[in-house]
């Protein structure tokens, strides 16, 4: 009786020792950040710029990022006014920095992130919260800062994002 | 899917030749309940339900296989004064517990603690599944009418990794163990 008390006993060790080991998980917590965008993304094939987010200056996740687990979902929400006089599809991209200048380097250097957006001629669209390819990018959203373009696939092509918000949903590690 | 329900069963019937050769009183349960997300600002509570299996080992010790399937709803989310509903998902568990404490054939009212470690798998629409390991940590208060019946309620907390994170929940369900064997 004495030896499986001893034996249940160490394999309880163990397995709580390797569940440790494996991670915080075990008492982790999901948070929801809101970073709205304040500056607006004008854009044609010639001339446009960027919005850099900085997730690093929200309350949120400054008290957490020592804490930080893992991205779970990266959403975009804002509206898009095309400015030609045909319709638009519009595309959003994501670089570590605002530093890309023509149509080409945004498409070969900053990873897609969001695809298929119909806008109509001379029309405002409201794009919902929709959820952005997060896989490719998820090492540079944990870093917290990071830089959105958004540009169209029609050649000529003028748009503008505006009220655009940009939510995180994030894990971060806890003891209770 | 159906080759972790192969070997939850495989798991189950040879615990169950054990338990019937070690003679004491085994049990199959069903229960059910809710699902309540901890500090998942992303996340609502939601049903769940599931089916276990006793194996008395000693007797203040009890080992459970269990399989959960647990459902959660999604939390709008406000974007600029306004708010969108969210997709919830399920959360689909199989796994052991131990339990710790009075065991049938001590009284017909039992108290037990119990911890365990399960697999996970992790659904939400629109999303790639995602599986992960979990662990669990409770405690039980069983009443026994009858020799071959009882009447159950627990509360678990359950810890799932999921990616690099984890998100835990506290189960807390009501069930019935019908009782078989003999002591």
């Amino acid at each position: 009786m004495k030896m499986k008390k001893k034996s249940w006993t160490l394999l309880a060790a163990a397995i709580f020792a390797t569940l440790l080991l494996s991670g915080c998980w075990l008492f982790g917590i999901t948070l929801v950040l809101n970073y709205d965008i304040e500056n607006k993304i004008a854009s044609t094939d010639t001339h446009f710029n960027s919005v850099f987010v900085d997730l690093t200056q929200e309350q949120d996740w400054k008290d957490n990022q020592d804490k930080l687990d893992e991205i779970y979902i990266l959403y975009f929400y804002g509206k898009i006014y095309n400015d030609e006089n045909t319709p638009a599809t519009g595309q959003l991209y994501v670089y570590k920095d605002t530093t890309l200048h023509t149509i080409a380097e945004v498409e070969s250097l900053a990873t897609l992130v969001l695809d298929g957006l119909v806008l109509p001629a001379k029309d405002t669209t409201e794009v919902p919260i929709t959820a952005m390819k997060l896989e490719p990018i998820r090492d540079l959203v944990m870093k917290g800062k990071f830089a959105l373009y958004a540009i169209a696939t029609n050649v000529p092509f003028h748009i503008e994002v505006f009220d655009a918000t940009v939510v995180v949903v994030f894990a971060v590690e806890t003891i209770f | 899917m159906k080759k972790s329900i192969s070997v939850f069963g495989a798991i189950l019937f040879l615990l169950l030749i054990v338990s019937t050769a070690s003679a004491r009183k085994f049990s199959l349960g069903a229960f059910a309940g809710l699902n309540l997300p901890l500090v998942q600002q992303d996340a609502k509570s939601g049903a769940l339900f599931g089916a276990k299996g006793r194996i008395p080992l000693l007797p203040f010790l009890a080992l459970e296989p269990n399989f959960v399937f647990a459902k959660y709803a999604g939390k709008d989310v406000g974007v600029r004064e306004k708010t969108y509903p969210q997709e919830g998902g399920d959360i689909t568990s199989f796994g052991a517990d131990l339990l710790v404490g009075s065991m049938p054939g001590m009284s017909k009212v039992k108290f037990y603690g119990l911890t365990g470690i399960n697999f996970n798998t992790y659904k939400r629409k629109g999303f790639s599944n995602e599986t992960g390991l979990g662990w669990t940590l409770g405690t039980g208060f069983e009443f026994l009418p009858t020799e071959i019946l009882g009447l159950e309620i627990r509360a678990r907390y359950h810890a799932i990794k999921v990616g690099e994170g984890g998100k835990a929940y506290l189960e807390v369900s009501g069930g019935l163990n019908y009782y078989f064997g003999s002591e």
